[in-house]
């Protein structure tokens, strides 16, 4: 792959627009020099590394955000652990106390007229 | 909140594709087919009817329904003529009265301990938003801590890289302290909103249990049980509106979380085609 080939593919990656125009920098004066300086190279490695770190550390904050989010949900799932069956626990009481008042009787009522 | 949410989409989706398969590589697969739709239909059964809506609607209809079986004798009084039959009248109403106030006491007595299951969810939810919250501050604090650490070696490069990270990562999560905020407050309406119902029934129940009525006793009666009726929709819309809230404030939660985590790969995707370019360099 000559330096051109290099700059294209480079060129491709997505960099951030800084890195992108520091790593342009030195590709540009590597071609007009025909040739890749072992310090430029070593410049252009650590600027890459710069980049995937940032790219690590977003990943890292998005993951972390996004298992938070995911354990919330989770727990709004379990909030209600055990409500259903206390629910039709104080449904049966309630019915059988509303039973036992419809099984007394009125007082008697005279004939009318 | 109840089972209905811990049925996901997904989980149904899954459990579904579960059966469908069973049903392909099955030998006898007109079989299987059935059995998946058996097992199919009692999911959807399952999910259909145990969801604290339907739960809470099924409650209140008994408690409708019992009040007003209690209460049949309410409109006595006005039907009887002469002093005599109207003075037993009295008494057939003011039995009826006395039942029907049982059973709404009973109704009552039922619905608080419904809404302290309501105190304690919302707690819980209190609990699981201020973790949330607690998480982002920590990650919050953790990218400064990282982002300083990496500006000064980018810097030394001649490169600013840490506002622009921290831009990023701002923008996709910038709606987390709000949405914080919003479970907060939705659950301190809630809380308030009981508090409220819970004085409200009180204040109801002082008036059954004192007012003396002397005549026009089917009228008051009536008056009194639309009261209720009005009052236990309030009620059963109110827990209803509360569930709902809990289901968003889950949904949102899930939707950001997977719209996060399809990010975060995005990024690993870019670290993993970065480190490739730099292996090649390296190599030159």
């Amino acid at each position: 792959m000559d330096l051109t080939q290099l700059k294209e593919k480079v060129d491709s990656m997505g960099f951030s627009p800084e890195a992108q125009a520091k790593l342009d920098e030195i590709l540009n004066a590597a071609i007009t020099a025909g040739s890749l300086s072992e310090e430029n190279k070593k410049s252009i490695l650590a600027i890459i590394d710069v980049e995937i770190e940032g790219a690590k550390i977003e990943a890292d904050v998005l993951e972390e955000m996004s298992l938070a989010l995911s354990d919330f949900a989770s727990s709004v799932d379990n909030a209600g652990e055990g409500m259903e069956e206390a629910v039709d626990e104080i449904t049966e009481d309630f019915s059988k106390e509303v039973d036992e008042i419809n099984s007394e009787t009125p007082p008697p009522t005279p004939p009318q007229g | 909140m109840t089972r209905v949410q811990k049925i996901t989409i997904m989980e149904l989706l899954s459990f579904l594709y579960k059966i469908m398969a069973e049903g392909v590589f099955a030998n006898a697969a007109l079989a299987a087919q059935e059995k998946g739709r058996e097992r199919a239909k009692a999911v959807k059964e399952k999910v259909q009817t145990i969801g604290l809506g339907e739960k809470v609607k099924g409650f209140f209809s008994r408690v409708k329904t019992g009040a007003e079986a209690a209460g049949r004798f309410l409109g006595g009084a006005d039907v009887f003529v002469g002093a005599v039959a109207q003075e037993t009248g009295k008494n057939v109403a003011e039995f009826g009265r006395t039942q029907w106030n049982r059973a709404m006491e009973a109704g009552e007595k039922a619905l608080d301990a419904v809404e302290d299951w309501g105190e304690k969810t919302g707690s819980r939810i209190d609990g699981a938003v201020d973790n949330l919250a607690r998480r982002y501050t920590e990650t919050q604090q953790n990218l400064t801590r990282r982002v300083g650490a990496l500006t000064t070696s980018a810097a030394a490069l001649g490169i600013r890289t840490g506002a622009a990270i921290e831009g990023r990562i701002a923008d996709v999560v910038h709606g987390i302290p709000a949405f914080v905020t919003e479970v907060k407050r939705d659950n301190a309406q809630s809380k308030a909103d009981r508090a409220e119902a819970r004085r409200s029934r009180a204040e109801q129940r002082a008036v059954r249990r004192e007012e003396k009525i002397e005549a026009n006793y089917a009228e008051r009666i009536r008056q009194l049980q639309e009261q209720q009726a009005a009052a236990m929709a309030r009620n059963e819309a109110r827990m209803v509106k509360e569930s709902s809230r809990h289901i968003d404030s889950r949904d949102a939660a899930r939707g950001q979380a997977a719209e996060l985590g399809r990010r975060a790969s995005e990024k690993r995707q870019q670290q993993r085609t970065w480190g490739g370019l730099r292996n090649l360099i390296a190599a030159i």
